[in-house]
């Protein structure tokens, strides 16, 4: 399918600039071949000045709607376009490059008031004028300061086949053959040449020692911070042969992708990683580590496909001593280091809540720590925003970040941003500044159907918070680099019309920011006893902190934690853990003390995805986290509140708190049947003793614990959950189903407190008088989302109320 | 506390002779009296300068080179320097310009100096270390703060001989003063806290002298955690002061330094009439530190401030006119519909409520999103004195460390111009490390410098503070750091054996990034070169007064505290339990601590719980742990009092 779409857009007008027009159109015949593209690879040379002008011109063209008839006042725009580049590099960019670029403007400007006045001007002549400023323009866009680099590294890859979504994208099962890691040089001069950076490399270290790396897929290159050092990530696309682009998922290592090491020169090629999991988006870290996106971690998503979950990892920069920085349950994406040394990454988030529009991005420390979201993450609409930020990036010298607005049901493709940490987040566009106005955000805006013909823009490069390298094609198919601005400005520096061109990367030294020094005990490095501690230690200074009103009166006396559990079965919202869909299964680890000035500090287990409750004196959830977080070996983790105001520093106190100066609290286990959870052993019991027979005589609903239907659920589940649990549903949309949705939960309007059973757990209910317990285990259900399963594994078991652990947590 | 009755004519210049000495062009070095021009092995240290009143001359102090460099601003070249005593430090105009006084900190003078002939023409004795001077023009008065006496002198220039006619005490240290235009009140920054450590309100007090009775007002509080108070201005109309400092949250443990957890650096301002601080805004951003905040001035206009960050290398830019009006609930329509979350934002819900102005301690974005702050780069190295040219248009930075005066278009912060002070001999270790030690961009996102936590040169900032290295929530007092490295045990709880090894893990603990190899031993090499200042309460010749003699004995007999508090720096390299135990360190082991300098680190004991060394007996030595003090007549605790100050 996807071929023959490819195909139906041959017939734009896409060129390459520097390379290989005849022999590419000859090529396009004959398209499906990787073997072919070899060959083409191999006749890469610089065509001449008026092919590459001809070929530039069709793009310059492109750019324009043809049936718009060429005009004095678009040539003046151009010109005016060319005046202003003019005026921001001024004094800061090359005189002598400039100056003539000065005298030309000026006298194409004197032609043009000529032209004003001439009577007739056919529209060849204006085509020519337009074109001719066209290239002026670049000319003088190509003085700017910033392109000090005459080198640009990056990667040709065919768009990955499967399912058109933003997780299947990076499976190496759905990649296609083709493409490769190049260098671009003399890009802005007079004779930019092309080099297949690998075209000699033979693979050094790793199983694919003694081969080159021919006829598979790349993806994600990064540079050292020296500028020495490329990283990539490669698949033999093997299942490709296989396959041929259907939908599949399979795991091999010759299908996955694995991270490979070469100098800026293509030599010393090693493989780093290896194994049946994918590995890819390396990024060097300051102090030397690599961080990357695997699926070592385990688990798999909550909806769609079999879709194994990717994650933040860590390794030496040989490979070795390999380590999970993210323990999140769902997709990780795209990491990078930010100006101040933290890692900037995409977060899958949908912890009890919609599934398709929180992917925004976090920071943790560079050993994974303390990851946080500063911008998105809790939507109050759908619309006017991003679904997703991608392939983001910190802008040199500014706190600002670049990121692609790319689609759920997509590739990291879209319309480019600007994201602004330092404005209040209204949790829709404030914080957000269109780079590329042109093109709405891809599914946000325009619904499914658009998607595809919205993966315009991509993979930016960030040089000011003005000018950018990015991938560009307004069919979005092929891309081609280019270098634009936000003044709308776009000059195609390559393109290939046969494949995109991704991922541009100033082959140079650039910026190292602090190494930020490891404060977990989890790498070979920090962890000096060689036994690793597996506990850590998490701090709040006061839970009352948050940017939410609490209900009067409030006063909280515990934390609950409660650990949610990876998915180990890969079939979608299968088994069904509950009556919300596509929830997760969680279990209670217990529960901590919060002292009387807010404060709280215990003892957590490291490498679980964990959330928190905020409890009354009965035990009973105030508020609710709608996310996950986890610590590492040794970790001590501090908060501020519990949601406090993202842009504040704690207020200054009267004391130290309280908990901080005591020994940390250990969390205490909760009730049977909350640990793993099991609605049977939690549940069952109380109602089979304070209920059942009152509702058998009375002739009531149905309490008994029989298990029936498809789901494999309890009779008093299936009757109770529904109509008088509390939960929240997961799916895309699932933000508009009322007291199931939202985003965030509100205060005081949670779990048991806004559960309809909770009104019949009194004496005006026929004079029920449940125990405390009894109605403590009730509040745990009815606070835990009304689950009924507590893990993925073995439900039958779990139905007939055997503990049944989970196999991941 | 010394007193300064009588004025002498110090030093009357009588011999100027010129040299050949050519520093930047064909200028001449004039030469005053005994002082010898500055040796080119002499780094240049640009600290305070001052701005002709008609705009064509900028007198600059320098700290290191011991001298007063003129710059001629229209040409910006250097003209003339005039070797000064001391460590020259703040200096004033006379309103026509015609007579310059410096403060000559260390030897106890201000050097008054005659513009024209560009020569010292006398000298004012003050206290030893003054710091700032400001000039009454109508009232025919300068204001002298001391920092060793914690004063300020007030000295009637109308008579023929300068007359020093009150002192008037102020809080501790005094940094930095202003006066009203009407001469009628001097606002008086404190630049330390003076208060226990166990008090969690504890901060840095600005102090309001009514200069006509030549008395303090109550003094105005500063936040809790707020210290190092440098920069202080006044608006055109004297209505109000505004004062730049550091905002630290002392009472949480330093786990992190993101978003300001432990230090914040803010903008105080006070109501003068009122004698009321109206609010304090923090300088900083989401995730960067404006460190180390210096100086202040207000344009001609009073709509804009700027500020120099010493630790940063940056200049802000503040719309202080568009401020007020926030503050005041004038909100403009598109800042208004931005919302924070489901909430207004901040300047709305001030708008709406009053109360919420407190918030704004410690909102990191509430400048930025009312776009009035904008960070410019300083042009140098540990930017310290600015000063605007008359007409507002160009701002004079003193960029120390690179011993450049900066000028910057005031309005946009393009740097116009640099005027160098002199050679700058190359950075050799000591000097690097004093830069790596002030510089704030060897933190975590900029959050503090070694000198944030211990200003005036490695000493104390008056606050505790909970490192993780000996525990969680027993937060320790500031330790100066002058010869830290002979004390034994680093830290209360010595957690580290070595100075070095304190200061090579105290970048990873405390700063939260890894330095390099260098940058971390040329600090331990500038840490180890601090000495002591000259003790202001010795006698002129350097000996104890009878009473700290007095003391002495007490201190090695009868108080017994040469046991412990023994050798040069009065240290016996162990730990002990003097019954102050504080709450997480059960056995109450602390290494015993330096009495040097004991008169200016307060306040004393562990955690800081004793405000006074009279406190450190009187109320933490009941039981008679800390030396045989319990039995101590009155006249014998003071004695021994007077001797540990004069240490």
């Amino acid at each position: 399918m996807y071929m023959i779409k490819l195909r139906s857009h041959r017939s734009n007008t896409f060129f390459c600039i520097h390379i290989f027009l005849i022999l590419s159109s000859l090529l396009c015949c004959v398209q499906s071949a990787p073997a072919k593209e070899k060959k083409v690879k191999s006749e890469f040379a610089s065509v001449s000045d008026e092919l590459r002008q001809q070929r530039l011109e069709k793009d310059l063209l492109n750019h324009r709607s043809p049936s718009t008839p060429f005009s004095i006042a678009e040539i003046q725009e151009a010109l005016n376009r060319a005046k202003k580049l003019l005026a921001r590099f001024g004094d800061k960019s090359n005189r002598t490059r400039l100056e003539p670029l000065v005298q030309q403007l000026n006298t194409e400007q004197i032609k043009l008031e000529k032209l004003k006045q001439s009577k007739s001007v056919s529209q060849k002549e204006l085509e020519q004028f337009y074109l001719k400023s066209c290239r002026l323009k670049r000319k003088i866009a190509f003085c700017n300061p910033l392109l000090d680099f005459d080198k640009l590294l990056f990667i040709k890859r065919h768009a990955s086949a499967g399912v058109h979504h933003m997780c299947d994208q990076y499976y190496g099962c759905n990649a296609k053959p083709g493409g490769g890691l190049f260098v671009l040089t003399d890009l802005f001069g007079e004779n930019p040449k092309l080099t297949n950076l690998l075209k000699n490399s033979v693979v050094k270290k790793g199983r694919l020692r003694g081969k080159k790396l021919e006829g598979g897929t790349f993806l994600s290159p990064e540079l050292s911070f020296d500028g020495k050092t490329i990283l990539f990530a490669y698949s033999e696309a093997k299942g490709w042969k296989k396959f041929h682009g259907k939908e599949t998922y399979e795991w091999k290592p010759e299908y996955s992708y694995h991270i490979f090491k070469c100098d800026s020169n293509g030599r010393n090629l090693v493989q780093l990683t290896d194994g049946k999991e994918n590995d890819f988006d390396p990024c060097f870290l300051p102090g030397g580590r690599i961080a990357f996106i695997s699926e070592r971690r385990g688990g798999f998503l909550r909806c769609g496909r079999h879709c194994p979950v990717y994650t933040l990892h860590g390794m030496n920069a040989d490979g070795s001593n390999i380590i999970t920085l993210s323990y999140h349950e769902t997709h990780e994406w795209h990491p990078s280091v930010t100006n101040d040394g933290m890692l900037v990454y995409t977060r899958w988030d949908y912890v009890d809540r919609d599934s398709d529009i929180a992917h925004h991005p976090w920071t943790c420390y560079p050993d994974g720590r303390d990851p946080r979201s500063f911008h998105g993450n809790y939507p109050v609409v759908r619309e006017k925003r991003p679904w997703m930020e991608m392939s983001i990036r910190a802008i040199p010298n500014s706190h600002k970040l670049v990121a692609t607005a790319a689609p759920h049901h997509g590739h990291a493709f879209g319309s480019l941003i600007l994201i602004d940490p330092q404005k209040t987040d209204d949790n829709a566009e404030s914080q957000l500044t269109r780079l590329t106005s042109e093109v709405p955000f891809p599914e946000s805006e325009g619904g499914k159907k658009l998607i595809r013909q919205r993966e315009v823009y991509g993979t930016p490069w960030p040089l000011s918070e003005k000018d950018y390298l990015c991938v560009y094609d307004q069919n979005a198919k092929n891309h081609g680099i280019y270098l634009i601005d936000s003044d709308g400005n776009k000059e195609l520096i390559y393109r290939d019309k046969l494949i995109s061109s991704l991922s541009p990367i100033p082959l140079r030294e650039r910026f190292r920011p602090p190494v930020i020094p490891d404060q977990t005990e989890q790498t070979a490095q920090t962890n000096k006893t060689g036994q690793q501690k597996n506990v850590a230690t998490i701090a709040v200074t006061d839970v009352y902190e948050s940017d939410f009103p609490w209900p009067a009166g409030t006063e909280i006396k515990a934390l609950r934690v409660i650990q949610l559990l990876p998915k180990t079965t890969a079939p979608p919202n299968e088994p069904r853990i509950g009556i919300a869909r596509q929830t997760n299964a969680r279990l209670v680890l217990g529960t901590v003390p919060v002292e009387k000035d807010g404060s709280a500090f215990f003892e957590a287990p490291v490498g679980k995805a964990v959330y928190f409750q905020v409890l009354d004196e009965e035990g009973m959830a105030v508020q609710s986290m709608r996310s996950a977080t986890y610590v590492h070996p040794g970790e001590k983790l501090t908060c501020h509140g519990c949601h406090e105001k993202k842009q504040a520093t704690p207020a200054s106190r009267l004391s130290p708190p309280r908990a901080f100066i005591r020994k940390p609290s250990k969390i205490q286990p909760d009730v049977e049947g909350s640990n793993p959870f099991s609605y049977v052993r939690l549940v069952q019991p109380v109602l089979d003793h304070n209920c059942v027979k009152c509702h058998q005589e009375k002739k009531a609903l149905d309490l008994t614990g029989t298990i029936e239907g498809k789901h494999g659920w309890s009779r008093s589940y299936n009757n109770l959950a529904e109509k008088y649990g509390f939960y929240f549903h997961v799916f895309n949309g699932s933000i508009n189903s009322g007291i199931h949705g939202g985003s965030r939960t509100t205060a005081g309007q949670f779990g048991a407190r806004s559960s309809k059973l909770l009104k019949y757990m009194n004496k005006q209910h026929y004079g029920v008088e449940l125990s405390k317990k009894d109605y403590y285990r009730l509040i745990l259900w009815l606070d835990c989302n009304s689950e009924f399963f507590g893990s993925y594994e073995n439900t039958e078991a779990q139905s007939e109320g055997k503990i049944v652990q989970p196999t991941l947590d | 506390m010394i007193k300064f009755n009588q004025i002498t004519i110090v030093y009357k210049v009588t011999l100027i002779f010129l040299t050949g000495i050519f520093s930047v062009g064909p200028f001449q070095t004039l030469l005053a009296g005994e002082e010898k021009p500055a040796p080119t092995s002499i780094y240049r240290s640009p600290y305070f300068l001052v701005i002709s009143p008609d705009g064509k001359t900028v007198y600059v102090s320098d700290r290191t080179a011991g001298s007063l460099v003129v710059i001629d601003a229209i040409l910006q070249k250097k003209l003339v320097e005039i070797p000064l005593r001391g460590k020259p430090h703040g200096l004033t105009l006379s309103a026509d310009g015609e007579t310059l006084f410096v403060a000559e900190n260390g030897v106890g003078s201000v050097a008054v100096i005659d513009t024209k002939k560009l020569a010292v023409e006398s000298r004012i004795s003050v206290g030893k270390w003054p710091t700032a001077v400001v000039a009454a023009n109508k009232t025919r008065r300068l204001y002298v703060c001391n920092a060793d006496s914690h004063t300020v002198s007030v000295i009637d220039l109308s008579q023929m001989v300068p007359k020093t006619i009150g002192t008037i005490p102020v809080v501790r240290e005094p940094s930095s003063a202003s006066l009203t235009p009407d001469e009628k009140i001097l606002i008086v920054a404190n630049l330390l806290t003076y208060g226990r450590g166990t008090d969690p309100e504890l901060s840095a007090k600005v102090s309001i002298i009514d200069t006509m009775q030549m008395t303090s007002k109550p003094p105005v509080s500063l936040p809790p955690g707020s210290t190092s108070v440098k920069g202080l201005c006044l608006s055109p109309d004297g209505k109000w002061a505004y004062v730049v400092h550091s905002l630290g949250r002392f009472n949480l443990p330093v786990t992190q330094l993101e978003r300001g957890w432990v230090n914040t650096f803010a903008l105080s301002i006070i109501n003068i009439p009122k004698g009321k601080r109206l609010a304090t805004v923090l300088l900083d951003n989401l995730k960067q530190g404006a460190a180390d905040p210096h100086s202040v001035v207000c344009s001609p206009d009073g709509k804009r401030l700027l500020i120099s960050h010493s630790g940063v290398q940056e200049i802000s830019l503040v719309n202080i006119g568009k401020i007020h009006e926030l503050l005041e609930g004038i909100v403009p329509p598109e800042l208004a519909a931005l919302k924070d979350g489901v909430h207004e934002n901040i300047w709305v819900q001030i708008q709406n409520d009053r109360s919420k102005i407190a918030e704004l301690e410690n909102d990191l974005t509430a400048l930025y999103i009312a776009e009035v702050i904008r960070r410019v780069p300083s042009g140098g190295m540990g930017p310290r004195g600015i000063a605007l040219f008359p007409d507002g248009s160009q701002l004079c930075v003193a960029n120390y460390f690179s011993g450049l005066i900066t000028f910057l278009d005031a309005q946009s912060g393009k740097q116009l111009g640099n005027v160098s002070m002199g050679t700058q001999p190359p950075l050799d270790p000591i000097r690097h490390g004093e830069m790596v030690f002030n510089d704030a961009t060897k933190a975590f996102q900029r959050w503090h410098s070694c000198a944030t936590c211990h200003p005036n040169d490695g000493r104390v900032d008056g606050l505790r503070w909970d490192f993780m290295n000996d525990g969680i929530g027993n937060p320790k007092d500031t330790l100066s750091l002058i010869f830290a490295h002979k004390n034994g045990p680093m830290n209360r709880r010595g957690t580290h054996k070595t100075a070095k090894q304190r200061v090579i893990e105290s970048f990873p603990n405390s700063h939260l990034i890894i330095p390099t190899e260098k940058e971390a031993e040329d600090v331990y090499q500038y840490i180890t070169s601090l000495k002591p200042d000259p003790n202001p309460y010795l006698l002129p010749d350097g000996q104890f007064n009878k009473k700290a003699k007095r003391g002495k004995i007490l201190f090695n007999k009868k108080g017994k505290c040469s046991k412990c508090h023994t050798g040069p720096t009065l240290v016996d390299k162990k730990k002990h339990n003097v019954g102050t135990a504080s709450q997480n360190d059960g056995d109450g082991q602390y290494s015993t601590p330096s009495l040097l300098e004991a008169h200016r680190t307060a306040p004393y004991l562990n955690d800081g719980r004793a405000l006074t060394l009279k406190e450190v007996f009187t109320r933490h030595n009941k039981k008679n742990r800390h030396g045989n003090t319990k039995e101590f007549s009155e006249q014998e605790l003071d004695d021994l009092i007077e001797y540990l100050r004069s240490l």
